[in-house]
């Protein structure tokens, strides 16, 4: 990343800087040492749990990744919810009602979801509901309302996904002859649907949900940067901006640890979802 | 009688005290102004901790030695007075007296040379701290309001300590006792404002004090955001989230038309095209078969560029076309005779036919972003645009200006043109003895004749044979077409109907003068 994009000590200097200056501020930075030693003081830190100090910020990278986190943690949960609380009952309703109306106009959701850019959605959405209908703040993390917005841009690409994939796995499912025996033995529907259907449909579900929670966890880079949400998307871009090296690779090593974290649990979850999985 | 004679004179007395009391004692502050900007430079909030794009809050937190006023001079702030010795290498600042940081501690010379040496550090990020390090001898203290600085060669000190550059005075005890990372959570500084709370990525708050040597504030709160999407910024102003936006110029006409006010920063920035490669013979990169080695097709790049069409369509009006790089109007050494080059495409024709290229020839301009231009890369399509016209064929090649870097400032730039800007000076003999002048690193356009000026320039300790040198080598650049100037740019504010008046200084590109902001009356 460093001899590709160039030093960091690029963006710090002004363009008058001797190359003794540059010389004492990369010495000053250990910017002066091999790549590869560099790496390796890196790594020995990395066992103490120190990822460093910003070179933009000048505070330790923990602490930045710390703050910023809880943003987007706040944001992603709400996003989360709104996306499962959206997605997964209206995909079995639309798997049900096949070929009715509601399915169409869930597949038209969907459709929406996944075609609208979220950098434009989320203009436009500051346009229609905070400069138009003054209704909603159009920026910022302050109270309640301002969650709305950002968690359509955030959410609505995820309950796209989500929604076809919850319609799709459904009808698998449904036309299962177990579900016509449970039909047959004149269950209510209800029951043959949430019991035996959902559950059985559930496998995938509940991976693509992990996926999600880690996307909307770790932040988006659009939706931060439109609605000025200090979370660890808008960091990241920062960071690659001004070529704030450790801070990029202590965001970047943190949504892997996330990334494996969640894995894990969605794993576990299996076992517990269907009984024929045991590790 | 005697008595009542006695009462009246002092009522009268006392009438004529309360209405001239000094502006630092006037109205209380009150209400809330938001500033929200696209960067916030890394929220730093002691200034040797960073760029000069943390200036909009290090203003209002600490004062300087010298103030720019409105039209670019310099006016005495903490140094109520200055002077240089005849080499210009020992200058004498004496301090006001009885200024008091926000923790009571009175400001005396020791924290101002504090404050210089904490600019001086290794790690120090601030544009002067480089000269400063290579130029400073020693800082003497006589007495607690006097300051002395030695230099090892002529120097504008003055120049570097004033509020164009951020160098802040700080309080040296404070610092030394608590440290500098908690002093960096927890700055305390002399300035109107003094600081509340800071939520890092969201917003600094800070509070005007009720007296203040320099200014009281109309408001009572400064909250500074950083938006980095410039239409929500714009959302913000109309929805009156935000009373003081940064604007790029394209979005001007919208703001207006929404019913918004906009502030402008005059001669902001001069922005131009180089025709890199222009060395001299000396240098091994040098290219003899450069087309623009010759002046004929040098002033035919020029007259092929519309720059009027540039002002009014890429900038809106908020420009005005340049004749120069660097120099503009106000800096030492401006010529008013030098107009901007006008726009004659047939006479560009001719002049390339004259230069050996009837048919134009191909050539390369790497585009990119500068801080505070977006637009170089619009400038460079037009300007692209302009030469097709007259048969010279552009390969446009974006690229991040730190990846340019390198190549043009080790001198050892292919014969590319590419944009650049550089921000309103008063004295621009560093500039220029580097832009221009084959023996320094990083140089524009090289040639003879500037060398042997650029030499002069860089022993003058005179101010007005400096003057005339720098206006000397200026009339060499417009006689000899060197780069492609563009235009003088300006930085654009949006402000919602509860500003007044913000007095803005001529080419600062941040945003500054909070302090200074009225409330517009009802």
């Amino acid at each position: 990343m460093a001899r590709l994009t160039g030093s960091p000590l690029d963006v710090m200097l002004d363009e008058y800087a001797t190359l003794e200056d540059r010389a004492r501020l990369g010495r000053h930075l250990g910017l002066d040492e091999p790549v590869w030693v560099q790496y390796g003081v890196f790594l020995s830190n990395l066992l103490t749990g120190d990822l460093g100090d910003s070179l933009r910020n000048r505070r330790p990278v923990l602490q930045l990744i710390q703050e910023r986190f809880l943003a987007s943690v706040q944001l992603g949960l709400v996003a989360f919810a709104f996306c499962t609380v959206t997605a997964i009952p209206l995909g079995i309703y639309t798997a049900i009602r096949k070929g009715t109306r509601v399915d169409n106009i869930g597949k038209v959701i969907a459709m929406l979801g996944q075609s609208l850019p979220s950098f434009w959605l989320g203009i436009m959405l500051i346009m229609i509901f905070a400069v138009q209908l003054g209704l909603l703040p159009s920026s910022g993390r302050a109270g309640p309302l301002s969650y709305v917005l950002p968690v359509l841009t955030l959410g609505w690409h995820a309950v796209a996904g989500l929604l076809r994939l919850t319609r799709s796995a459904m009808l698998d499912v449904l036309d299962n002859e177990y579900v016509k025996l449970a039909r047959i033995k004149g269950l209510p529907e209800r029951t043959v649907v949430l019991k035996h259907c959902l559950k059985n449909a559930l496998i995938p579900i509940v991976t693509f949900s992990g996926l999600i929670f880690v996307h909307l966890l770790s932040g988006s880079i659009v939706s931060e940067t439109v609605f000025g949400w200090p979370g660890l998307g808008s960091l990241a871009i920062e960071s690659v901006r001004f070529r704030d090296y450790p801070v990029t690779q202590g965001v970047v090593l943190f949504f892997t640890m996330l990334f494996l974290t969640v894995n894990l649990l969605v794993d576990l979850l299996y076992a517990y979802l269907d009984p024929r999985i045991r590790y | 009688m005697r008595k009542k004679l006695a009462l009246v004179r002092t009522l009268l007395v006392t009438l004529l005290f309360v209405t001239t009391t000094p502006a630092a004692v006037s109205a209380k502050p009150e209400g809330t102004l938001v500033i929200v900007l696209a960067t916030l430079g890394g929220e730093l909030l002691i200034p040797f901790m960073g760029t000069s794009s943390n200036k909009p809050h290090w203003d209002l937190l600490y004062d300087y030695l010298i103030d720019v006023s409105p039209d670019g001079k310099m006016i005495p702030a903490l140094a109520t007075k200055w002077s240089a010795s005849k080499d210009q290498k020992v200058w004498a600042f004496d301090l006001r007296k009885g200024v008091r940081f926000h923790n009571g501690d009175e400001m005396t010379a020791e924290d101002v040379k504090y404050s210089i040496e904490l600019a001086m550090r290794d790690d120090s990020r601030l544009s002067r701290a480089f000269e400063l390090r290579q130029l400073l001898d020693r800082i003497e203290v006589p007495n607690p309001y006097r300051v002395v600085i030695h230099t090892k060669s002529p120097y504008s000190v003055d120049d570097s300590l004033s509020e164009r550059y951020g160098i802040g005075i700080v309080p040296k005890a404070y610092i030394e006792k608590v440290g500098v990372k908690h002093a960096a959570e927890h700055p305390v500084g002399s300035g109107p404002a003094k600081f509340v709370e800071r939520r890092l990525g969201e917003y600094i708050k800070l509070e005007a004090l009720d007296q203040h040597w320099r200014v009281v504030p109309h408001f009572r709160t400064f909250i500074l955001k950083q938006v980095a999407e410039h239409t929500t910024r714009v959302a913000m102003l109309r929805t009156g989230e935000a009373d003081v936006i940064d604007l790029p110029s394209f979005m001007v006409d919208g703001v207006k038309k929404a019913g918004f006010e906009v502030k402008i920063t005059p001669l902001s920035l001069s922005t131009w095209i180089t025709l890199g490669g222009q060395y001299v013979p000396s240098n091994p990169v040098h290219n003899p078969k450069t087309p623009w080695l010759k002046r004929e097709v040098r002033q035919a790049l020029n007259l092929a560029v519309n720059r009027d069409e540039i002002v009014k369509y890429i900038f809106k009006g908020t420009a005005r076309p340049a004749a120069l790089p660097y120099l503009m109007p106000g800096a030492l050494g401006w010529d008013d005779s030098w107009k901007p080059y006008p726009y004659d495409p047939e006479r560009a024709k001719k002049l390339l036919a004259e230069g050996g290229y009837p048919n134009g020839f191909e050539m390369t301009m790497r585009t990119f972003s500068m801080s505070g231009l977006p637009e170089m890369p619009q400038i460079a399509e037009a300007v692209a645009t302009y030469w097709a016209k007259i048969g010279v064929k552009t390969k446009l090649i974006p690229m991040e200006y730190v990846t340019h870097r390198s190549d043009y400032q080790n001198s050892k730039l292919p014969p590319v043109a590419f944009p650049f800007r550089y921000s309103f000076e008063i004295n621009l003999t560093r500039q220029m003895t580097k832009a221009f002048y084959s023996k320094a690193k990083g140089t524009h356009a090289e040639a003879p004749g500037l060398d042997k000026l650029a030499a002069e320039l860089l022993n003058e300790t005179d101010p007005d044979k400096e003057a005339e040198l720098i206006r000397k080598m200026g009339q060499f650049l417009y006689d000899e077409y060197m780069v492609v100037p563009i235009a003088y740019t300006s930085i654009i504010y949006g402000v919602s109907k509860k500003v007044g008046d913000w007095p803005l200084v001529t080419g600062m590109n941040e945003a500054h003068h909070l302090e200074f902001i009225t409330r517009r009356e009802k």
